[in-house]
């Protein structure tokens, strides 16, 4: 008996032994081959690897087999390849494993926010480009306008510059085509906002329209292409809180590099003597003015600029949902402190998006939305009243040209150097008053929609009707003050110190200004979306009304006394005009339908047609219609094209043409209207004063819309997996009819005014291509990468324009691109004596040695602006940009980098004023204004020992020959930049395993960090009048994504 | 059946006009900036209002410094009646800018005035065509009385065009782009013209406000359109016409004024233009023989002074 037991024992013993051996094996290895296979034949390239370790993966050959080593039958196996569902398989006790891989529909059905709704990607015919969140939140921005830089092919984004408030990029899609107002129609969440104070993280997507078949459905608003901003919505499942935080340094690109003390007086001397005029800055003179307490050595940059400008940004947000409600809502937070002092911008986000599944069928949305900025600028206004940088006392323009050996203080007060007619003291006028402006805005879109297919009828299946209520409301507070100072001026010529009031601000003075808006938008709408058998149709059909109400009201006060609150009540005296204000109304109805027709996914057709009217034209000629077609091809769905379907997966050619306008004119033009005077001193009845009416234009009963005839020829391809994918468009676009103004006098005075000055005679065609390309790969040991190329290039040309010059035909402006650059031929620097003889006259100013030689093109001995001005540069908005955007990923790190650049542009160096004269400016003349100069102005001036030299002849005065505009003074526009960088990092999610933390990412961006271009001095984006302006900045910034 | 059919109908209809009003209403705009035809011809002061407006051909006529340039003081300032010491060239249109200015051959050069005059004549022309319109809203003879000041003023500035051009196009009416290629009138028939103005404006100015009250101080009198007729026709040189117009102008209360102070009768409409006196030296210089040479001197006793009406209407050298 004890015998066996122990036999039996042992016999166990040696069995779990075995076993033990056995598991121990499996533990160690178990091998699984198979063969993975699609509908498509064998796939090779497909990665298998273990769940929970994707470094241990391996591929398939080209046979689409694969050899795999797992850990034992509890291991579960993954197939991923990119445009087929991902399958996961338990290994259990097999060895060999074959899957058969299902395409993954979302690649084809990814979905396209067009006009009105979304369409799946395999039926749009038109040419759309979209960016999603992902890519344009790389590196934190102010403004959503300046992270579509270099995103979006054929969207061209300008930032002329930094300055916190107003640092938004003006956009075109596809160049101008019209001599009025370019400007794209903008959209948020289908109604027309500005994208200026959106919070970025509340976007989801943005895509733009480019040609008729999508824009088309805008009608009159859609002529210089449409651009979409879609917010987010929440998802179905777990509440999902994500918090975003980052902080930025911003430093400025480029600014002017002036001269420091002991260079401007070196050159200012040298500068005299080149003009045979004794220097001012004699030793003695220089030690009077030490002795006096006037000398200083001042870096003005640095007086009036932070060492960097500090940006912080918070966001959080949640969403979730279930099947019947899905939210998503956010509250953010932006601060940007300015690198020049005294200017700053704060903005408040809050938004809640919801949808709502209220009952079977019917479906309500509505996001809530509101934003309140605050916004300050130093009192003294750094642009004039048309908008350009010419504020003629403005702090930029006072610190590039005070000189640098005039301290910045005397006996207590600010002291400047005068040149006889402004007394420059920047920190002082920075300093001084406040511009401040307060805006609050709300905003409510909400969309009920009934869907028929709930009644359950077959025939109604994917009939929907619906609502759509918007309202937008703004208000905006503006606070200006300007408080007069006293200062200390001195004049080199007299060597005197004198004191004087502020310059530009004789008195203190005060305004304040409400003013409010809002409109509102209703559109009724019906849509229908069916498969018969093969057949796909889908149709919509909408009205919607749109009005708008402002009112603005403003009061004026001046007399205030030094350090007593600001506000109307505390001025002591009233100006002239003590209160103004005003309202107005417009308002739009337009009525569209839009029918798209597919068949087996193959042929592609979509028509539209929409009818707007503008409450601008008279009732006679209100009306405009605008039809589209568009036509599609999928060619990889004949069976023609299977072969190719291992190499090329998708190919789809489209074209489409279509028609659409806009109402860019002044209003109530086809009414008869009267203005009048303010009571007139000089005429009396009576003895007392009258004011007076009179009738204000011509009634004009034929204005209309312009029109835009749009075609587009494009195709859409991706290869090899769907890793390479191609999309291009070729398109043509002309515009006429365009309102154009005249009153030149193509009618006899004698008519007394009583003729047409606006018309619809003017005519511009456009022309180009936008290109994206991309590749992007995937694989198993971690490596993941993505480059996108976008190249995107229009030209424009002026048909027709109402020209009342009559210059020579070559300089003629009809047959060129808008906005082309007009002036001399400059031949060169005169070098000898003999030359300066023999010149003709110089058109102002006079000749002489080290002075620009222009060419005398028709020959008549005489330099002048009518006759020998030819084209010399192309205009400022660049024909073409491109960008390349890198992607790597290693795991859990990331990096990305954003190349953007632009060409095919120039700018100019020399300045223009309102009133159109041209004159030099600080970037082509030494000492202009009496001021400060550029150093590369005068180390490369032309002298008699540097007669090679780039600029004209070193002085320190005023050659109106130089001033003129000439292509020497023209540069080349193209550029290339670092746009955006970012190195990320995902922390492992078993960090945060015991954590309420789902996920956290770090990252170090940064945006506009290098930039190459031909000069170097100024930025390549610059707004043209040189004279001082804010700087575009670079900024880089730290940040973090937790989510909970 | 029939009912329903009604119902839909008018329900239909009642749909349709609410679309359409709810429609306009976003559509038909009023401007918020300017006023609009029923807010002038409202009232008589309204009306009025617009009316004032054209006369500031007056005004400016009227104008010293900074006026309207080139009319200042109606030339005067041109001649050796007024000196100025204004270094100004720019802001001071007197004597010193005929030695600056330019005379090409295309204009007038200082006394340029074709466009400014035509523009007046055409807000002229566009009262004269909604007075008939809208005035009967306000009184019955409104159109008329109002009329024919404005009719005086448009008759002054075809005056002032004849005076510096010697020709001009007759526009009686709001002429539009179709009439763009009118042709130059005969002088005859310019000066026909003014004369049919000014006789109606003669004819048909009120004499007194529709409550009895006099016209206010300041606006055009009966008076006033003689002694302007008067004045034309002595350029024109047709002497009965102002003779009658001298004494028309004097029937409704104008009154001759001398230069020197001499009281005259009824002066000889045979005047010529061009007699000066300067009234401190107590002499008078008699008429020249001819229309440009200058006067000799004369003892009181002999002094023939300019014609003038009771509101100053003033000719060119």
């Amino acid at each position: 008996m004890n015998n066996t037991n122990h036999h039996r024992l042992g016999l166990r013993l040696l069995a779990a032994m075995a076993l033990l051996l056995f598991s121990a094996q499996a533990f160690a290895q178990v091998q699984v081959t198979g063969k993975v296979t699609s509908s498509a034949g064998p796939e090779p390239g497909v990665i298998v690897f273990v769940k929970g370790n994707a470094g241990s993966g391996t591929m398939t050959d080209a046979d689409g087999s694969y050899f795999i080593t797992v850990a034992g039958p509890d291991a579960v196996l993954v197939y991923s390849l990119m445009g087929y569902k991902e399958q996961e398989i338990r290994v259990g006790n097999r060895s060999k494993i074959d899957v058969t891989l299902e395409e993954d529909e979302n690649v084809l059905q990814e979905v396209l926010v067009v006009g009105y709704g979304t369409q799946k990607k395999e039926f749009v015919v038109g040419s759309v480009s979209q960016v999603g969140s992902k890519d344009l939140l790389k590196a934190p921005n102010t403004n959503v306008s300046t992270m579509l830089t270099g995103r979006l092919a054929g969207v061209t984004a300008v930032q002329t510059t930094g300055i916190p408030g107003g640092d938004a990029a003006s956009l075109l899609v596809r160049g101008t085509s019209t001599f009025n107002d370019s400007a794209p129609l903008i959209l948020v969440d289908g109604v027309e906002r500005s994208m200026t104070y959106l919070n970025p993280n509340d976007i989801e997507t943005v895509s733009i329209l480019k040609d008729a078949a999508t824009a088309a459905i805008y009608g009159v608003r859609g002529a210089n292409g449409v651009i979409l901003v879609t917010t987010k919505s929440g998802t179905r499942g777990k509440a999902q809180i994500v918090y975003d935080g980052s902080a930025s340094f911003d430093t400025n690109t480029v600014i002017p590099d002036l001269l420091n003390a002991e260079e401007y007086i070196y050159w200012h001397n040298k500068a005299r003597e080149m003009d045979n005029q004794t220097p001012y800055w004699t030793p003695e003179r220089i030690a009077s003015l030490k002795e006096r307490g006037i000398y200083g050595e001042v870096d003005n940059w640095a007086l009036i600029y932070n060492d960097f400008g500090l940006t912080r940004q918070h966001n959080l947000s949640a969403s979730g949902g279930t099947d019947k409600f899905r939210y998503f809502t956010s509250v953010g937070y932006m601060n940007q402190q300015g690198i020049l002092k005294n200017t700053s911008m704060e903005r408040y986000n809050i938004r809640a998006n919801i949808d709502a599944q209220l009952s079977k069928g019917l479906r309500y949305n509505i996001n809530v939305s509101a934003a309140n900025t605050d916004r300050l600028w130093p009192g003294l206004s750094m642009r004039s009243s048309s908008g350009t940088w010419q504020g003629e006392f403005s702090p930029l323009r006072q610190a590039c040209y005070a000189i640098p050996i005039i301290a910045s203080e005397y006996n207590g007060l600010p002291l400047g150097f005068t040149n006889g007619t402004y007394t420059y003291t920047p920190l002082a006028a920075l300093n001084t008053g406040f511009q401040s402006e307060q805006r609050w805005m709300a905003e409510v879109r909400s969309n009920l929609e009934y869907d028929f297919g709930a009644l359950g009828l077959e025939i109604l299946k994917g009939l929907k009707a619906g609502v759509n209520l918007a309202y937008n409301f703004d208000y905006t507070l503006n606070r200006n003050y300007l408080e007069s100072f006293q200062l200390y001026s001195y004049s080199v010529t007299t060597d005197q110190v004198d004191q004087k009031t502020s310059l530009g601000i004789g008195e203190s003075n005060f305004n304040k200004s409400h003013s409010m808006g809002y409109n509102m938008t209703v559109r009724p709408q019906f849509s229908y979306d069916h498969d018969f058998g093969k057949n796909h149709i889908s149709a919509l059909f909408f009205m919607e009304r749109y009005i708008y109400h402002g009112d603005t009201i403003t009061g004026y006060k001046t007399g205030f006394a030094e350090g007593s609150p600001i506000d109307l009540n505390h001025g002591q005296k009233f100006p002239s005009t003590a209160a103004s204000g005003g309202y107005s109304d417009s308002g739009r109805f337009g009525a569209a339908g839009r029918i798209s027709y597919a068949y087996d996914k193959k042929y592609l057709a979509e028509a539209t047609l929409r009818a707007d009217a503008s409450y601008k034209f008279d009732p006679e000629h209100r009306w405009g219609y605008f039809p589209s077609l568009a036509l599609g091809w999928v060619m990889t769905e004949e069976d023609f094209m299977e072969d190719a379907s291992s190499w090329l997966n998708f190919l789809k050619l489209r074209a489409s043409a279509g028609i659409l306008g806009r109402d860019d004119t002044e209003a109530y033009l086809y009414m008869q209207t009267y203005r009048s005077t303010s009571p007139n001193t000089t005429l009396y009845i009576d003895g007392s004063p009258y004011s007076i009416y009179y009738t204000s234009n011509y009634v004009y009963d034929n204005l209309t819309w312009s029109r835009t005839n749009t075609y587009n020829v494009g195709y859409e391809a991706r290869f090899f997996g769907n890793r390479l994918s191609m999309e291009l468009d070729v398109f043509y676009k002309y515009t006429s009819r365009i309102l154009e103004y005249d009153d030149t006098g193509f009618y006899a005075p004698s008519l007394g005014g009583n003729n047409p000055v606006w018309m619809n005679t003017g005519a511009v065609d456009n022309k180009g291509f936008d290109m994206t390309v991309s590749w992007g790969d995937a694989f198993a040991n971690g490596w993941s990468y993505t480059v996108t190329g976008i190249l995107g290039w229009s030209r424009n040309r002026l048909i027709s324009r109402r020209l009342s010059d009559s210059y020579p035909s070559y300089r003629a402006q009809l047959g060129q691109p808008m906005g082309s650059y007009y002036g001399f031929h400059a031949l060169g620097l005169y070098q000898t004596q003999e030359e300066v003889d023999q010149a003709p006259n110089a058109p102002t100013g006079w000749n002489e040695l080290g002075a620009i030689k222009y060419q005398d093109v028709n020959g008549d001995g005489k330099i002048s602006s009518t006759e020998d001005f030819v084209k010399i540069g192309r205009s400022s908005t660049p024909e073409m940009t491109f960008s390349m955007n890198f992607d790597v990923a290693y795991k859990n790190i990331s990096l990305s980098v954003l190349m953007q650049g632009a060409t095919l542009c120039n700018y100019v160096l020399c300045g223009t004023w309102s009133n159109g004269n041209m004159d030099n400016t600080m970037y082509t003349r030494a000492f202009y204004g009496g001021g400060n100069t550029l150093r590369y102005l005068v180390e490369d001036a032309w002298t008699p020992e540097n007669t090679g030299a780039h600029y004209p002849r070193l002085s320190s005065s005023t050659n109106a020959n130089n001033a003129w505009l000439s292509d020497w003074w023209v540069r080349d526009g193209s550029y290339l930049r670092v746009k955006n960088a970012q190195l990320a990092y995902d922390f492992p999610s078993k960090w945060f395993a015991k954590t309420p933390i789902t996920a956290c990412r770090v990252f170090l961006a940064g945006t506009n960090l290098l930039t190459i271009s031909a000069f170097k001095y100024i930025d390549p984006e610059n707004p043209g009048i040189n004279n001082g302006y804010y700087p575009q900045q670079r900024t880089v910034s730290l940040g973090a994504k937790v989510t909970f | 059946m029939k009912k329903i059919r009604t119902i839909l109908a008018i329900a239909a209809a009642l749909t349709m006009t609410a679309c359409t009003d709810w429609i306009n209403e976003a559509l038909d705009i009023d401007p918020s900036d300017r006023y609009s035809v029923s807010t002038v011809w409202s009232s008589e002061s309204s009306a009025d209002q617009y009316l004032l407006g054209l006369y500031s051909i007056i005004k400016e006529n009227n104008g010293t410094v900074g006026g309207d340039s080139n009319q200042s003081l109606f030339w005067d300032a041109y001649s050796d009646l007024i000196k100025s010491n204004s270094w100004n060239q720019y802001n001071h249109h007197y004597n010193n800018a005929l030695l600056q200015g330019t005379f090409p051959n295309t204009s007038a050069g200082v006394f340029e005035c074709w466009s400014d005059s035509y523009t007046r004549i055409r807000r002229c022309n566009e009262f004269l065509r909604d007075a008939p319109v809208y005035g009967p809203k306000i009184s019955d003879d409104y159109a008329t009385t109002r009329s024919a000041e404005m009719r005086c003023i448009r008759a002054f500035i075809y005056f002032r065009l004849m005076k510096i051009y010697g020709k001009c196009i007759i526009r009686d009416a709001v002429d539009g782009p179709e009439q763009n290629d009118k042709a130059l009138a005969t002088p005859a028939k310019v000066w026909d013209f003014i004369e049919q103005d000014l006789r109606f404006a003669g004819s048909n100015i009120r004499l007194k406000q529709s409550n009895g009250e006099p016209v206010p101080r300041g606006r055009i009198t009966r008076a006033f359109a003689w002694g302007l007729l008067s004045s034309a026709a002595l350029y024109a040189e047709r002497w009965d016409v102002a003779i009658e117009a001298a004494d028309s102008c004097e029937a409704y209360g104008g009154a001759l004024q001398h230069l020197c102070g001499h009281r005259q009768p009824r002066a000889s409409a045979h005047l010529r233009v061009r007699a000066e006196q300067t009234h401190a030296q107590g002499r008078c210089v008699l008429p020249p023989a001819g229309r440009r040479s200058p006067g000799r001197q004369a003892p009181r006793s002999q002094c023939l002074c300019r014609l003038r009406a009771h509101v100053r209407t003033r000719g060119q050298l």
